[in-house]
Order: structure tokens, then sequence, then C-alpha cells
């Protein structure tokens, strides 16, 4: 993504851009959901939580919003917010910064990212401190972490990969959704009626 | 005759008898001498004569004149004791003879006389007590008063009294003479050394007076000139006046001026007001553009999520949702520095908003200096006004002090005029005084003829209050 000057933007340049990119020979646009499934390659959402870069797969993702009012249940753990009402949909919110064990601070650009489970209709809300951008990863660009990452997260962590940012390039993990979705933490409260499995 | 026969009472009694008989025995011869006998024979006519008056006196004597004798003796003894100077005794009168009239007469005589007559004691006492007095004062002619006669129980002691007393008063007299002429005299010195002063004085006064004829004129010019230097003073105050005048008008301008100033400068604050509640618009504005690039950047994100869950049907549709992202993170990242940009322009906004307070107090505080500097040259105003009037009035008096100072040069040169006249009349006194010193010599060489008691207090006790208060 090259950086333009602001006054340089226009509508008509970005929709120039659009045509250009849309009559372009087909670019790798995100593996499969076979693919994605892997771990290892195609599309990533870029998020962080308490100055921690992660990379969660597209596919995991249903859609994302700002924190929406959340309401709150009795007798749950404080990373669990409560449940929140999004367009008819009741989903649960887990504040990832709580759940790794920092003070529940969400910054102004605070996002709620919802997952799901590929395989079976379970989604949840998770409160991130920030959502950066998409990016595609290549198989190879995953590596197994040199060091154990440290945490609550650290189970959930598939690999890490370099990005290259703006300023320097950062080290970000690559988060297993579906491990972490399926842990005991995050279900423990699931509604067994819900389950139709 | 009476030397002759005072020795002894019967030589006395014979004499007078013999005196008798023998003046009529006397008258006879001479009667019977001158008819015929010359005059050699006188002496023996004479001694016939004596004898027959000698035996005429016995016969007589003893016949006829024995009692005329004692009567006659009685009468003498009578007279000789008056002749002796005792009036006291009397005549036996008891006779009618005619020696008993005589003693009768003699009788009344004594009694008559005695009264007027002292006797020949006290005439002589009175004699001498009068040579004695006349031995006393006999230097009071040669002008001694110091004698003092001496004061008898007699007659010439009242005299010798009065004289004393006279003398006493003469002696007063003279030395309050000789003391006033002695100061007469010092006074007369005095006068002498006074006059000569007076008169070296008026002619140090004449010439002063010149002297201050001559400063006097200087004076006047000099007033003169002081007269004109008030006039001046009091244009160049007029000027000051007018200036002042000029400069409060200036103030007023500039008061005024000040005053739009203020006015313009709070118009500025307001209008800049303005513009930081606009720059509060566009904050909000720009926030909220900032909110819906945050969003159409989620929606971006969410429709690129969607077209990857389309698969290949939404490719196109996942560049379009890219290329929204792209616009939302730039318009986020514009509204980001707008956003700064906007905040930045508040807070020189506000700076700008103080600093317009400053400028308006400032303006009020400058309205005021200059307020007060209009107050200031009013003041001054009036002072050069007094001042112009206080410089004419001392241009007036000026002129006034010449015109008098010119009356008193006049009477200064009047006055020489008249101390030259006194200095003459000086001279005048002085050779007068000369003289007077001359009369008083005289005087003086007068009344020290006369000798006075060494400390006389009369001599002394003239002094003139005058010359007592002149010395």
């Amino acid at each position: 993504m090259t950086e333009q000057p602001l006054a340089a933007l226009t509508l008509r340049d970005a929709i120039a851009s659009v045509d250009s990119r849309i009559d372009a020979p087909a670019v790798s646009q995100g593996a499969p959901v076979e693919a994605t499934s892997a771990g290892t390659a195609g599309r990533f959402i870029l998020l962080s939580v308490a100055s921690t870069h992660y990379a969660i797969p597209e596919a995991f993702v249903t859609e994302l919003e700002r924190v929406p009012r959340v309401t709150t249940v009795p007798r749950v753990p404080a990373w669990l917010c409560g449940v929140a009402n999004l367009r008819g949909d009741i989903v649960s919110v887990i504040d990832l910064r709580a759940y790794l064990g920092h003070p529940p601070h969400a910054p102004s650009g605070a996002r709620l990212l919802v997952v799901r489970l590929l395989d079976e209709p379970f989604t949840t809300g998770l409160i991130v401190d920030a959502v950066d951008r998409i990016v595609t990863l290549q198989g190879d660009d995953v590596k197994a972490p040199a060091s154990p990452f440290e945490g609550a997260l650290a189970p959930f962590v598939s690999g890490v990969c370099t990005i290259g940012g703006t300023n320097s390039d950062r080290l970000v993990a690559v988060l297993d959704v579906d491990r972490l979705l399926r842990s005991p933490d995050i279900r423990q409260f699931d509604d067994p009626s819900k389950d139709p499995s | 005759m009476t030397t002759l026969t005072i020795r002894t009472r019967e030589y006395l009694t014979l004499g007078v008898v013999a005196v008798l008989l023998g003046s009529i025995g006397g008258v006879a011869a001479w009667q019977l001498g001158v008819v015929g006998q010359p005059p050699g024979s006188f002496y023996a006519i004479g001694g016939a004569l004596v004898i027959a008056f000698a035996l005429t006196f016995v016969m007589l004597r003893v016949l006829v004149f024995g009692p005329l004798v004692a009567e006659a003796a009685a009468l003498a003894v009578a007279c000789e004791s008056v002749a002796d100077g005792d009036l006291s005794g009397r005549v036996p009168a008891s006779h009618h003879t005619e020696f008993g009239r005589i003693g009768r007469a003699v009788n009344t005589m004594l009694e008559n006389t005695v009264p007027l007559v002292d006797s020949r004691q006290e005439r002589d006492q009175m004699q001498a007590s009068v040579m004695k007095l006349l031995a006393e004062v006999s230097g009071v002619a040669a002008g001694d008063l110091t004698v003092e006669a001496e004061v008898t129980e007699d007659v010439t002691g009242a005299v010798a009294d009065s004289f004393n007393l006279m003398i006493g008063q003469l002696r007063q007299i003279i030395g309050q003479v000789q003391a006033a002429s002695r100061q007469i005299s010092m006074a007369v010195g005095e006068l002498r050394d006074v006059t000569a002063t007076l008169a070296s004085g008026s002619d140090d006064q004449a010439a002063q007076a010149v002297e201050a004829s001559v400063a006097i004129e200087e004076m006047a010019a000099s007033i003169h000139y002081v007269s004109e230097n008030a006039s001046s003073s009091a244009a160049v105050a007029e000027q000051a006046r007018v200036n002042a005048e000029h400069g409060t008008r200036a103030v007023t301008r500039t008061i005024e001026g000040m005053k739009a100033v203020r006015d313009q400068v709070q118009e500025t604050a307001k209008r800049i007001k303005r513009l930081g509640e606009s720059s509060q618009e566009i904050g909000e504005i720009v926030e909220l553009i900032g909110d819906i690039g945050d969003r159409t950047s989620i929606l971006a994100l969410n429709a690129s999520i969607q077209a990857a869950m389309a698969g290949e049907a939404g490719r196109g549709f996942a560049i379009v949702a890219d290329e929204v992202e792209r616009l939302a993170d730039r318009a986020t990242e514009a509204t980001k520095r707008a956003g700064m940009l906007v905040k930045a322009t508040q807070g020189e906004t506000a700076e700008v908003m103080t600093a317009m307070e400053d400028t308006t107090r400032e303006v009020i505080n400058r309205s005021n200096i200059a307020n007060e500097a209009g107050v200031a040259l009013g003041e001054i105003q009036g002072v050069s006004n007094r001042l112009a009037e206080l410089l004419q009035a001392i241009s007036d008096a000026a002129q006034q002090q010449a015109r008098g100072s010119e009356q008193v040069a006049k009477s200064m040169n009047e006055m020489s005029a008249v101390t030259r006249n006194t200095a003459a009349g000086t001279k005048q006194t002085a050779a007068a005084i000369n003289s007077l010193g001359l009369l008083v010599d005289n005087l003086n060489a007068i009344v020290t003829r006369f000798k006075l008691p060494p400390t006389s207090p009369e001599a002394v006790a003239f002094t003139h209050p005058r010359l007592v208060a002149a010395r």
C-alpha cells in the first residue's frame, strides 16, 4: 500500500485504482477454505492486544464492529464481559486484555471481532485493542516460535511471522482460533441447549 | 572837757561849779577887762578873778551853792552814772529848784531814752560781736566760701546763722554753678566732638546721598529691565498656555483614538472568539469525519471479509473494499491531522484571546494615562494662566517701582542738597560751640575763684540730667 498525499487522493483516483486492480490478472487472493483451515497460509487479520501483535485467519472472522454496549452477566470471570446484541444476534463478549491478565482498559480504537468455528455454529466476540488491516501470508512466512510464548494465549499460538510495518518490521503471533474457541475456558459457559450437536 | 573832768567825782563837781563860777567871773572880768585894761595884765586879772572866783566859790559853796551843789551833785551823780552807761540811775527830784526841774527832766529823759539806748556794755558787746562776725565773714568777699560764722547767743548769732545759711545757699549755688560750668565745659567738648562727627557725617552723608542717587538710578534701570522681562515671561506663559491647550486637544484626540482602538480590539476579540467557536465546530466536524472514517474502515474490513467468504464471486468486491479501506485509513489519517491543526488553532485562538484581553487592558491603561495627561495639561493651562496674570502683575508693579525709584532719586537729590546745607549749618554750629567753649572757660575761671570745701556735697549735687543721659 503506497502512501499518497492526502490532497492528491480523490474519489476518481480511488475508482481508477479499483478498476485497474479488477481488470488486472488475478493475484493470489487468499487460499481456499481448506487451505485456511491448515492455518499456515491465506489472508489474516492483524490485530493488537496489550502491545502484542496477533494475526487471526480471516476465515474465522465473521464481522468486525466497534465495541458495543455489553450487558454484564453474573458469576463469570472478569475477562468475560457479558453479552451483546449484534443486529439481533446475541454473542458473548470476551476481553482479551483481561484474559491476558491486563487491566480492562479499552483504548478508543478498541474493536469487537466476531469469530466462529468453521465446523460448528459457535460464535463469540473478542475485544481487541486495535484491528490493523488484512494481510496475505504465504505458507513459509509462518514459522514455529523461536521461544515459547508466555501468557494466557501462549497455548494457542501456532507460529510467528514478521510483517513489514510503516516504521519497522514487527513480530506477529498467529493465533489458532479453532483451538482457542474449543478451549475449556471459552466453552465452559457455553449453553448446551444452544449446541445443535 | 569830758577828758579833763571824768577822773573824779569831786573834780567834776568842782569843775562844774568852777566852770559855772568861772564863767560867771570870766564873763564879769571880760566885761571889766574889755573896758580898760591891756591884754598883758589879763592873767593877773585872771588870777584875781580866780581868787575871787574861789572866794565866791567858797561863799557860794557854803552859803548859796551848798544845797545847789548837793542837788547838782546828785544830778551829776545821776548824769555820771548815765554817762557811765548806767541808765538805771535816777536823779533825786525832791527839790523844787531848777536842778530839781533838771533832775526831773533828766529823769523823764532817762525814762524816755532808756528803752531807746542800749547800755554801753551791750553796745560794746555787740560791736565786738559784729567785729568778730565781720572778721569771720570777711573772707567771703575774697571768694572763700569755706568760712563758717560762729553762731552765738547774742544778736549777731541770728545774723551769723542767717549768714551761714546764706553762705550755705551761696556755696550750693556756686558749687552747682561750678559743677554746671564743668559739665558745660565737658558738654561743650563733647558737643565739639559731636559737631565734628556731625560735620564729617554730613559730608559722608552728602557723598552717600550722591552714591545712593546713582544706585537708585541703576536700580530704576534694573527695575525697568525686570519689568520688560516680566512682560516677556508673561508672553512666554501665554505661549505655554496655548501649547498646553494644544496638548490637551492632542490628548483628547489620543484618548478618542485609544477608545477607537479599544473598540476595534474588542470587535476583533469578538471575531476571534467567533473564529474559536467556528474552529470548535470544525473540530467537532473533523471528529465526525474521523468517526465516519473509522466506521468506513470497519465497513471496509467487513466488506473484505464478506468478499472473501463469497469466494471467487467476491473477488472484485474485495478489491473495492480494500480501496475503500485505504480511503478510510487516509481519511482517518487526514482527520487526525486536521484535528491536530484545529486543536492547535484553538490553542492559538485562546492565546490570541488572552493577548487581546491584555491589549484591551493595556489600551484602557494607556487611555487612563492619557486621561491623566489631559488633566495635567489642563492644570498646566490653569497654572500658565495664573502665571501670566502674576507676571503681568509683576510687570505692572515693576513699572510702578521704576516710577517710584525715579521719585526716590529726585528725593535723594533734594536730600543731598539738604545734607549740604546741614553740613554748612553744622560747621557754623561748631564755630558757635567753640565760642561757647571760650565763654564757659571764662565762666569756669570766674567761678573757680570761689573756694569751696574740699568735698562739698553741693559741688556734685547739681548734675544736669540730660548731660548724665548723654554720657
